[in-house]
């Protein structure tokens, strides 16, 4: 890679100085003419040579610049960045600037250049189809290369499956491709116009002709391929109705195009830059294309023309589909029905898992109930369990306070039946002793020692 | 002596120029190795086949509680929104604080011909909802949907306004009843059935060619010329060449999707009639009720202005606020003048709800 690049790099180098020199001999060769011409003396031929030899030089020069930029580009690029990428990166479409920009410019005293386009522009209408050629974006539908293509891959397909190589279908099937191939390549409206003309022309031959055994081709598939002619003419058709509006806006815009370039001139501000060149063509260009493609025609001949092309290959895909039948292999609506089925299933498969989702976060929730409910049901079996104990203690402390409250009575009895019996006794004893007391104070009168006694007994009974 | 006039050797000068810049931009190319874009750290969180869930590693500590899921188009990648370091979007509302996940919707292959909007918004945009919702303990996020994502995130909003906690369209049409853009114009006339039975899948490069088509000359040749002149700074010519890389990474469509659509969306208009239904339930905008702050670009050929301020009409919220900026439909994320106030904006507008 590194040999590519270090080649590229220096073959930039003496392209670069090419275009210099390329660029004096130009200029060059103009002053001799201008020198030549306001001299009024006669050119010889070989001047003229050198001229339009110079002129082409410098043409060959910038194309080879954009085929080695393209090259180097696919080289280095290819798998760093998207395919599309590169086809847009694409500088081939400087060559067409360049052209028209080098026939621009006007050498003094009104001269033209030599490449004899009068105005300075090519007609308006072969730059932009020249344009649109170079795969550009620009329109890419009308190019249809993607109907070419398919329509390759379906007639391979279609002549495969009949097992016809060659023979009056494969010629018919040619002669059909060869037609929208001219299509495709037609440069006017005007072309395109005929071309659809003979196309239906031929289209009503062949039908005519369908049916003969020897194109080895059923009744269905009969009926099949003359709808696809039928759509076909009608594909035509929109593609002529639409060639005619873009024709017609390209010469509008051509015609402004020049105009402008006319104003600046007089206006003391040619437009002899290149990029100034590009810029004001694709800014008057843009103008007048956006009027017309913001009208409710140009939407309607667009929508015929893309509707009349999807028409054609939904035909074209069931003209393969029919030809393929027999065959084992299976067929674009088989497989569209199965991914059909398979989205179905999945679709189904993504609800049943966001039901369960549902159905776990339920379960799940539950489950938390439970283990809380079991918790707390443990948690109240030991708490009835703590409670029962603490009942058979207190039950316990009760039975041993009532049996110690049964002896502290007991005891209390026997002390109260103690004391009774004490105080019976004392009473006893009292009461003898009043008895002897009051025998003694009958004698008291003679004894004084008797209050003593009586003092002795009040404290026993105290 | 007699001289050419001055302009004739200034245009031959001039064209020198010319191609030593093609010269000097033929070695800059050569000496660029890798295009890369999204290149923000992203870690995958959910997926469901090709579709997938990312979750950006945040860049600040302070971050915004209820976290933005991001809902790009079908058309084009979500890279688009983080197409290099200093023109992301993404980046920036990281660096604001926001905690951002974005939906991957992958490549479409012939396995998706019949993926529906059902499935892409009922199915992977609620998945991924409940996932963050989980993930975060949140009964509600906020929802940002770009262009074609803005509709889809519209039409879930509406379903389940519940889960959303602020919405963030940005360049989303709504009412397609416009003639403001070519596409519009355009939509009414073709037939969107006859499309998808004939290609199943729509090749992305048609979608391409049809965006171009609504600046022709400009998308086509001007910009290329333009690049001559960035040729010889390596730094712009990487822009340049990451931008064609994004726009040139189209995924195909699903048929499915792209017929219901073009039919009910763009050529019926159903949305804003309140017509439309997804799984057979009534898709009813005026049950966006949660703040909704709608940006938009005012030189948008996409999507018109006109087409994205309707949403105020239709919706039930009473907190609206609109963002308006002076770029079109990609400025709104790669242009200078939005880097800078875009994603403050939104993160500061968010902040101020959750």
């Amino acid at each position: 890679m590194q040999d590519f690049i270090k080649k590229q790099t220096d073959w930039l180098k003496t392209w670069q100085e090419n275009q210099e020199s390329l660029t004096k001999q130009y200029a060059g060769m103009s002053e001799e003419w201008t020198r030549n011409i306001l001299g009024g003396k006669r050119k010889d031929p070989d001047f003229f040579e050198g001229w339009f030899k110079s002129q082409g030089d410098l043409e060959d020069q910038f194309r080879e610049f954009g085929k080695r930029m393209n090259e180097m580009i696919g080289n280095l690029w290819s798998n760093r960045i998207p395919g599309d990428v590169l086809k847009f990166v694409n500088v081939s479409f400087f060559e067409e600037f360049y052209k028209n920009w080098l026939s621009n410019i006007e050498l003094p005293g009104g001269i033209k250049n030599p490449l004899g386009m009068n105005g300075g522009m090519q007609q308006a209408t072969q730059f932009l189809r020249s344009f649109i050629e170079k795969e550009n974006p620009f329109f890419s539908s009308f190019s249809s290369s993607r109907m070419s293509d398919q329509m390759s891959q379906m007639f391979g397909l279609f002549q495969g499956a009949l097992g016809q190589g060659g023979g009056p279908f494969s010629g018919m099937l040619s002669g059909y491709q060869d037609m929208f191939g001219k299509l495709f390549e037609s440069s006017t409206a005007q072309s395109a116009e005929k071309l659809a003309e003979g196309f239906e022309t031929w289209s009503k031959e062949i039908m005519k002709h369908l049916s003969a055994p020897k194109l080895g081709i059923n009744r269905e598939q009969t009926q099949e391929i003359s709808q696809a002619l039928v759509l076909s003419q009608s594909y035509m058709q929109s593609f002529v109705k639409m060639a005619q509006l873009v024709e017609k806006t390209t010469r509008k815009a051509g015609s402004r195009f020049q105009a402008k370039l006319s104003e600046e001139a007089i206006k003391n501000r040619p437009v002899t830059k290149f990029t100034d060149f590009c810029a004001l063509w694709a800014a008057e260009n843009e103008a007048v294309f956006l009027e017309v493609m913001a009208t409710p025609e140009f939407a309607q001949t667009q929508g015929d023309f893309i509707d009349a092309g999807h028409r054609l290959k939904i035909q074209w895909n069931k003209l393969a589909e029919k030809a393929l039948e027999p065959s084992p292999i299976a067929l674009k609506r088989d497989l569209d029905l199965a991914i059909a089925e398979i989205h179905q299933l999945k679709r189904d498969m993504k609800t049943f898992k966001r039901e369960l989702r549902v159905i776990e976060k339920d379960a799940l929730s539950a489950h938390d109930a439970q283990t809380v409910a079991a918790e707390t049901a443990k948690k109240a079996q030991i708490a009835v369990k703590a409670a029962e104990a603490a009942a058979q203690e207190q039950v316990k402390k009760a039975k041993a306070a009532e049996a110690a409250a049964q002896k502290v009575a007991q005891k209390a009895q026997a002390a109260e039946a103690a004391a009774l019996e004490k105080a019976k006794k004392a009473k006893a004893v009292a009461d003898e002793l009043v008895k002897k007391a009051k025998s003694d104070t009958k004698t008291v009168k003679s004894v004084k020692t008797t209050p003593k006694v009586a003092t002795t007994t009040k404290s026993k009974k105290a | 002596m007699l001289n050419l006039p001055n302009n004739f050797k200034e245009s031959l000068e001039d064209f020198n120029k010319f191609a030593q810049s093609l010269k000097k931009g033929a070695e800059n190319l050569a000496s660029i190795n890798e295009i890369k874009v999204g290149q923000t750290e992203k870690d995958l969180v959910f997926q469901d086949g090709k579709r997938k869930l990312y979750r950006y590693k945040q860049r600040e500590r302070k971050v915004c509680p209820v976290p933005t899921l991001v809902v790009y188009a079908l058309v084009n990648r979500f890279t688009m929104l983080d197409l290099q370091p200093n023109r992301s979007l993404i980046r920036n509302l990281l660096d604001n604080g926001q905690d951002v996940y974005i939906i991957d919707w992958g490549y479409a292959d012939r396995m998706d011909r019949f993926m529906t909007m059902e499935d892409y918004i009922d199915g992977f945009i609620n998945d991924c909802v409940d996932f963050i919702r989980e993930e975060h303990k949140l009964e509600a996020i906020n929802l940002l949907g770009v262009c074609q994502g803005g509709t889809f995130s519209a039409i879930y909003a509406s379903l389940y306004p519940q889960k959303v906690k602020n919405f963030i369209p940005i360049v989303t049409p709504v009412d397609f009843d416009t003639k403001d853009s070519l596409l519009n114009v355009w939509a009414s006339s073709f037939d969107a059935d006859l499309m998808v039975d004939a290609y199943g899948n729509i090749p992305g490069d048609m979608m391409n060619n049809a965006y171009m088509m609504l600046q022709p000359f400009t998308l086509s040749v001007q910009k290329y010329i333009n690049m001559v002149n960035i040729m010889e700074d390596l730094e712009k010519l990487g822009d340049f060449l990451r931008m064609e890389t994004w726009i040139f990474d189209s995924p195909d469509q699903a048929g499915e999707t792209l017929r219901q659509f073009l039919k009910e969306i763009y050529q019926g208009n159903k949305l804003v009639k309140g017509e439309f239904t997804l799984g057979g339930r009534k898709v009813d905008l005026k049950n966006i009720t949660m703040p909704v702050l709608n940006v938009y670009a005012e030189f948008d050929t996409l999507v018109p202005p006109v087409s994205s301020k309707a949403l105020a009409k239709h919706i039930g919220s009473k907190d609206i606020q609109e963002l308006t900026y002076p770029v079109g439909h990609i400025g709104m994320f790669v242009s200078g003048k939005t880097q800078k106030t875009l994603a403050p904006k939104i993160a500061e507008w968010i902040n101020k709800r959750v």
